[in-house]
C-alpha cells in the first residue's frame, strides 16, 4: 500500500475534521430535537397535573357551594349562628349540636373542616377543633379576610391554624345582615383522590412551604409537619398519619425516587422560583416523570407544591428513537463522506495522473496531440510545439489535419475523409506509418506517426484519438546516404570481381607462361650447366608457382561473395568430417569425434571447404615428434553453437593468433600463402558466425567455429 | 505467739481482700456499664414512641452515660409484669397504674412527676355533663356515661369515685370507653352521652359548648417516671431524678407532649389521694353498652 502523500494526509485530516464537525452538528441537532420532544412531552405532564388539580379543586367548589346553599343557609342554622354572634353563650353549643351529624357526613366525604367565623374574622366554631375558638384569623387567613370584607365566596389552598387545606369560604347573611362566614375545607387526600380518579396512573404528594406553616399553625399542631427530604424549605404534613384523613404514605417507588432526588439542587432552585416543572428520573429501568406544580394560596402566594409521580415509557421510546436515528444518520454521513472522499481521491488520482501524463508528455521527445471526434485538436505537448513550431493556442480547437498534415511534398491537399490517420482511427484501428507534417513556418517535416483511437468504457472507439509522432528526417537522410554507399560498395565489389577475373585469367596466364619458359630455359644445356643460371631459373619457377597459388587463393577469397552457398549441411556431420580429413594431408591423424555432433547451419560445400583448410593446416603444422591427433566436439550455448576442432600440432603463439586470421599472413617461411584461416573466418562471417583460436591439444591449436542459432 | 499474730494478720489481709472484691463485685453496676430497659406509655405505636420519647432518652443517655433500650409494652399489665420479673428498669405510669404496681411490687420507686401543660405536677379529674341536660341530681340516674380508657385515672376509676358523691356508681349506669379525653368531652357536648369522666382541664376546653362540671377529684399526680430499685442503685435513681428535674427548658422543648413541661420530684406519698379513691376497684375492660 502506498504511503499517503503529505497533501493526501492533509486532505484526510480535513475530511475527518469535516466528518466530525458534521457529525457533531447533526448529533447536536438530533439531540436538540430529542430534548424538544422530551420537553414538550414533559410539558404535557405538567399540563395534565395542573389540569387535574384545577378540575379537582373547582369540582369541590361546586359541591361545597351546594352544601352551603342547601344545608347551612337554613333559617335555624343562621338564627343560631346569629345568636352566637350577638353573645348568646349557649348558641355555640347549639350550633354544634345542630350540625354535628352533618359534619359527620361531611367527614365521610372527605371534608375535613367546617368552620364558622365572625364578621371580624374570629373563629366562632371549629367542628374539627372544637376546643379552639375566638382566635383572630384575618392575619393568617386571607381567605377569611377577603370573604368577610368583600362579602364574596373565596376558594383555594390555604394553610391554617390547625392544618392546611383547600378552603371554600362563603359569607353568611341573615337577611341583609352579614353574620360572618362559614368555611369547608378539604384535605389534600381528597384532592389527591380526585386527581387520581382523573389520572389513575399517577401518585401525588403535597409539601407545604415553611412560610405557610411558621407563625400560622397552632404550636400544638406544629409537630404534624416534618421537613421534606427533597427540599428542606418544604414540609410534609402528618407524615406519621396521626390524622385519619391524611393521605396514605407514598408508594415505595415514590419514596425511593424522593431519596434519589434528595440531593438535586435543581429542585431547590426551581421550587424557589415557584415554577411548574417536570423532572425525569430512571429507576429500575423505568423512566419516571416527577412534576412539580406550585400551589398558590388565595393571595396568590406560593404556599405549597403538588408533586406528581408517573411512569413514562414514552421517554424511553423517545430515547431509543434518538439513539437509532443518530446511529442511522451517522452511518449515512459516514457513507456520504466516504463516497465523497473516494470521489475526491479518484479525482485527485486522476489529477495526479494528469500531472504525470503532462510530465511525461512534457518530457517525451515525441510530439503528441489529441483529436476529438471532429478531428479538432484538444491537447498538444511541448514536443509538438518544438517540432512543428505551433503553440497550444494556435492549435487547440482547430482541425489538425488542415493545420499541419501535409501528406506529401507535392503540395496536393488531401481531404479529411481521405486522411489515412483519420480514417484508420475512425475505424478503431491503429495507424502506424510515416507521414509528412507541416511546420508553422511551412516547412515539410518527415515524421513517423502512431495514432491510436481512444476507446470508451465499452471498448468502442469514440472518434477521438491520440497521436504521437517523431521527426525522422535525419533517419530518412541517413537511409539515403546508406543507399548511396551501398550502391558505391556494389560497384566496388563488381570491380573486385572483375579484378578476380582479371587475376584468374591474366595473372594465371602470365605466371603459367613464366613457369613454362623457366622450364624451357632450364632444359637448355648452357643454362643447366651454369649453376647460377640454373639457380635463377629454379627461383623463377618457384615464384611463378607461388604467385599462381596466391592468385588462386585471392580468387577463391573474392569468389566467396559471388559464389552462392550450397544446401545446408543437414546431413551427417561426422561423415563429412571423415570424408574431408581423408582428403586432406591429415588423413593419417588420430581423429576423435564426439558422438553427438549436431547439424550445423552452414552449406555443406562451405563446411567441407572450412574443414579441409583446418585439417590441411593440422597436417602441415604437425609436430614431428608426435603422431597427429585431431579432436572434434560440439558445445551448445543458449544463443550459439560451437564446433571445436583441436589438434596437437605446433600451435600458434597467442600473440599471433589475430595475425593469422588476416589474409596472406604467413608466420612460417614455407610456401603457404597465409590465406586459409582468413578464408575460414570470411566464410563464417558470411554465414553470420565467426571463429576464434585457442589452445589445442598439448600445445596445439584449436579452431572454434561459432554458429549463431 | 508471733506466728499466731502473723497468721491472724494474714487472715485479716486475705479477708479484707475478699471483702473488697465482694464489695466491688456485688455493688450496683455503674450506669456507664449498664443497659437500662425503659418502657414508655403502653399502646403507643413505635413511631409515636420514637418521636415522643427519643429526645428524652437521648438526653438521659448523654447525661448519665447509660445505654437505654426501649421496651414496647402492650399494656400496663405487661409493664407491671416486667417490673416484677426484673425485666424493666424504668417505666412511665399514670397514677392509678402506679398505685397498683406499687401494691404488687414495692421496689417500684417514683422518680419524678411530669408536669401538666400548666406547669403543675397534679391534675384533677372531673365528671362533666351538658348544662342543658343536667339540672337536677335526679337526672343522674341511668345515664349514658363516656369514659376514656379502662386504666386511665380519669376514666372508670375517678368517675366511679365521683359518682359516689351522688350515691351512685358506674355499674348503675351505661358507660362506654371512648379512649380520648377530648372524645369524651365532644360526645357529651354533642349530646350523644349524658355525662363523662375526663381530665378537668380538658373538659374545660369545651365548656363553651355548654359543658359543666358535676364533680371534681382532689389533685392527683400526673404521669410519673418509676424506677425498679431492685435493679438500679439509689445513686443512679437519684442521679436520673436530678437529671430530669433540672433539665433546661430548651432541652425539654424537643421532648414529647406529656413530658416537655418540666418535672417535679416524686414521692410515694404523692399518690395517697389516688389510694383514697379506692384503687382496688374492679375496672371492667369494656363498656356495658
Amino acid at each position: 500500500m502506498n504511503r499517503p502523500s503529505p497533501q493526501q494526509s492533509r486532505y484526510l485530516v480535513l475530511w475527518l475534521a469535516g466528518f466530525s464537525l458534521t457529525a457533531v452538528l447533526i448529533c447536536w441537532a438530533l439531540y436538540a430535537n430529542w430534548q424538544n420532544k422530551r420537553d414538550g412531552y414533559l410539558q404535557q405532564h405538567s399540563s395534565i397535573v395542573a389540569t387535574a388539580y384545577r378540575a379537582s379543586v373547582d369540582g369541590y367548589a361546586v359541591t361545597t357551594r351546594f352544601l352551603v346553599d342547601e344545608v347551612l343557609r337554613k333559617p335555624q342554622i343562621l338564627n343560631t349562628f346569629a345568636r352566637g354572634i350577638d353573645g348568646d353563650k349557649r348558641a355555640r353549643g347549639e350550633l354544634f349540636r345542630l350540625l354535628a351529624p352533618t359534619y359527620d357526613e361531611l367527614v365521610k366525604h372527605g371534608i375535613r373542616q367546617l368552620h364558622f367565623h365572625t364578621p371580624s374574622g374570629h373563629s366562632f366554631l371549629r367542628f374539627h377543633a372544637l376546643d379552639k375558638y375566638d382566635d383572630p384569623l384575618f392575619d393568617v387567613r386571607p381567605s377569611l379576610r377577603i370573604t368577610n370584607t368583600e362579602l364574596r365566596p373565596v376558594h383555594g389552598f390555604e394553610s391554617g391554624r390547625v392544618i392546611s387545606g383547600f378552603r371554600y369560604v362563603h359569607p353568611l347573611f341573615d337577611g341583609q345582615r352579614h353574620l360572618g362566614s362559614v368555611e369547608t375545607s378539604l384535605t389534600f387526600r381528597v384532592i389527591r383522590e380526585a386527581m387520581m380518579r382523573i389520572d389513575p396512573e399517577r401518585d401525588y404528594l403535597m409539601v407545604l412551604h415553611q412560610d405557610a406553616i411558621e407563625g400560622v399553625v397552632f404550636s400544638d399542631n406544629r409537630g404534624l409537619y416534618a421537613p421534606w427530604k427533597m427540599n428542606p424549605d418544604y414540609f410534609v404534613e402528618d407524615p406519621h398519619l396521626t390524622l385519619p384523613d391524611s393521605p396514605p404514605p407514598p408508594r415505595a417507588e415514590v419514596r425511593h425516587l424522593n431519596r434519589m432526588m434528595a440531593e438535586n439542587p435543581a429542585i431547590h432552585a426551581q421550587m424557589a422560583t415557584g415554577a411548574t416543572f417536570t423532572l425525569t428520573k430512571e429507576w429500575e429501568q423505568q423512566d419516571w416523570a416527577i412534576t412539580f406544580l406550585p400551589v398558590l394560596d388565595v393571595s396568590q402566594q406560593l404556599s405549597a407544591y403538588i408533586v406528581s409521580y408517573a411512569m413514562t415509557p414514552y421517554l424511553n421510546t423517545l430515547r431509543m428513537e434518538f439513539i437509532y436515528t443518530i446511529g442511522l444518520i451517522l452511518v449515512a454521513i459516514a457513507a456520504v463522506f466516504t463516497i465523497a472522499y473516494l470521489l475526491w481521491r479518484s479525482l485527485a488520482l486522476k489529477a495526479m495522473e494528469g500531472d504525470r501524463f503532462a510530465a511525461i508528455t512534457n518530457t517525451i521527445g515525441e510530439g503528441i496531440y489529441v483529436l476529438d471526434a471532429g478531428g479538432k485538436v484538444t491537447f498538444i505537448n511541448p514536443a509538438f510545439t518544438e517540432l512543428l513550431e505551433f503553440n497550444d493556442k494556435e492549435v487547440v480547437g482547430r482541425t489538425g489535419h488542415e493545420l499541419f498534415h501535409l501528406h506529401n511534398r507535392n503540395g496536393i491537399d488531401v481531404p479529411l475523409d481521405q486522411c489515412p490517420i483519420y480514417t484508420s482511427v475512425a475505424k478503431g484501428l491503429i495507424f502506424e506509418g510515416e507521414e509528412v507534417f507541416r511546420t508553422r513556418s511551412g516547412q515539410a517535416l518527415d515524421v513517423a506517426v502512431v495514432s491510436r483511437p481512444i476507446l470508451d468504457k465499452e471498448g468502442q472507439p469514440d472518434g477521438s484519438s491520440v497521436t504521437a509522432f517523431r521527426d525522422i528526417s535525419a533517419r530518412i537522410q541517413m537511409e539515403k546516404d546508406l543507399h548511396r554507399k551501398t550502391a558505391d560498395l556494389q560497384r566496388t565489389n563488381t570491380d573486385l570481381l572483375r579484378l578476380g577475373e582479371v587475376m584468374a585469367h591474366h595473372f594465371q596466364e602470365s605466371t603459367r607462361r613464366m613457369a613454362t619458359f623457366a622450364r624451357l630455359l632450364r632444359d637448355k644445356p648452357g643454362v643447366n650447366a651454369d649453376p647460377d643460371s640454373r639457380q635463377a631459373i629454379t627461383f623463377i619457377d618457384e615464384q611463378a608457382g607461388r604467385l599462381t597459388r596466391l592468385v588462386l587463393r585471392a580468387q577463391r577469397y573474392l569468389e566467396l561473395d559471388e559464389t552462392p552457398p550450397g544446401e545446408t549441411a543437414a546431413g551427417d556431420v561426422r561423415a563429412l568430417i571423415h570424408l574431408t580429413i581423408n582428403a586432406s594431408v591429415a588423413a593419417d591423424a588420430d581423429l576423435h569425434l564426439a558422438p553427438d555432433l549436431p547439424c550445423l547451419p552452414l552449406p555443406q560445400n562451405r563446411l567441407h571447404r572450412i574443414l579441409k583448410i583446418i585439417f590441411d593446416n593440422s597436417g602441415h603444422y604437425r609436430r614431428s615428434d608426435t603422431p597427429l591427433a585431431i579432436k572434434v566436439i560440439a558445445v551448445n550455448h543458449p544463443e550459439q553453437l560451437e564446433l571445436r576442432i583441436a589438434d596437437n600440432g605446433s600451435g600458434i603463439d597467442p600473440a599471433n593468433r589475430d595475425k593469422v586470421l588476416e589474409l596472406f599472413t604467413n608466420l612460417t617461411s614455407g610456401n603457404n600463402a597465409g590465406s586459409g584461416l582468413a578464408l575460414v573466418r570470411r566464410i563464417m562471417r558470411l554465414a553470420g558466425g565467426d571463429l576464434r583460436l585457442e589452445d589445442g591439444i598439448d600445445g596445439g591449436i584449436a579452431v572454434v567455429l561459432m554458429f549463431n542459432r | 505467739m508471733n506466728n499466731l499474730d502473723q497468721l491472724f494478720a494474714r487472715f485479716i489481709q486475705l479477708g479484707s481482700a475478699v471483702f473488697l472484691f465482694v464489695l466491688i463485685y456485688v455493688q450496683p453496676v455503674p450506669a456507664a456499664e449498664k443497659t437500662l430497659i425503659f418502657a414508655p406509655l403502653p399502646m403507643e405505636n413505635p413511631d409515636t414512641v420514637v418521636s415522643q420519647w427519643k429526645p428524652f432518652i437521648d438526653y438521659l443517655e448523654q447525661q448519665s452515660g447509660a445505654h437505654i433500650q426501649i421496651y414496647y409494652a402492650e399494656d400496663y399489665a405487661d409493664i407491671i409484669a416486667g417490673f416484677s420479673a426484673d425485666r424493666i428498669d424504668l417505666a412511665v405510669f399514670g397514677p392509678l397504674p402506679y398505685v397498683r404496681l406499687r401494691a404488687q411490687f414495692p421496689p417500684a420507686t417514683p422518680l419524678v412527676i411530669f408536669n401538666e401543660p400548666d406547669g403543675e405536677p397534679f391534675y384533677t379529674c372531673a365528671m362533666i355533663a351538658l348544662e342543658e341536660k343536667v339540672t337536677t341530681s335526679s337526672q343522674l340516674q341511668k345515664m349514658k356515661m363516656a369514659l376514656t380508657q379502662p386504666l386511665s385515672t380519669c376514666g372508670y376509676f375517678s368517675t366511679n369515685a365521683l359518682l359516689q358523691q351522688f350515691d351512685t356508681s358506674l355499674d348503675q349506669h351505661l358507660y362506654r370507653y371512648l379512649d380520648q379525653h377530648d372524645a369524651v368531652a365532644i360526645a357529651v357536648a354533642r349530646g350523644d352521652m349524658d355525662a363523662g369522666g375526663l381530665k378537668t382541664v380538658i373538659g374545660r376546653k369545651y365548656s363553651h359548648l355548654g359543658l359543666v362540671e358535676l364533680a371534681e377529684t382532689a389533685p392527683l399526680p400526673a404521669f410519673s417516671l418509676v424506677a425498679n430499685s431492685r435493679r438500679l442503685s439509689p445513686e443512679l435513681i437519684e442521679r436520673i431524678r436530678q437529671l430530669i428535674v433540672t433539665a433546661p427548658a430548651t432541652q425539654r422543648s424537643s421532648w414529647g407532649d406529656n413530658i416537655r413541661h418540666g418535672a417535679t420530684t416524686a414521692a410515694d406519698t404523692d399518690y395517697d389521694p389516688v389510694r383514697r379513691l379506692n384503687p382496688g376497684v374492679d375496672i371492667p375492660s369494656e363498656g356495658n353498652f
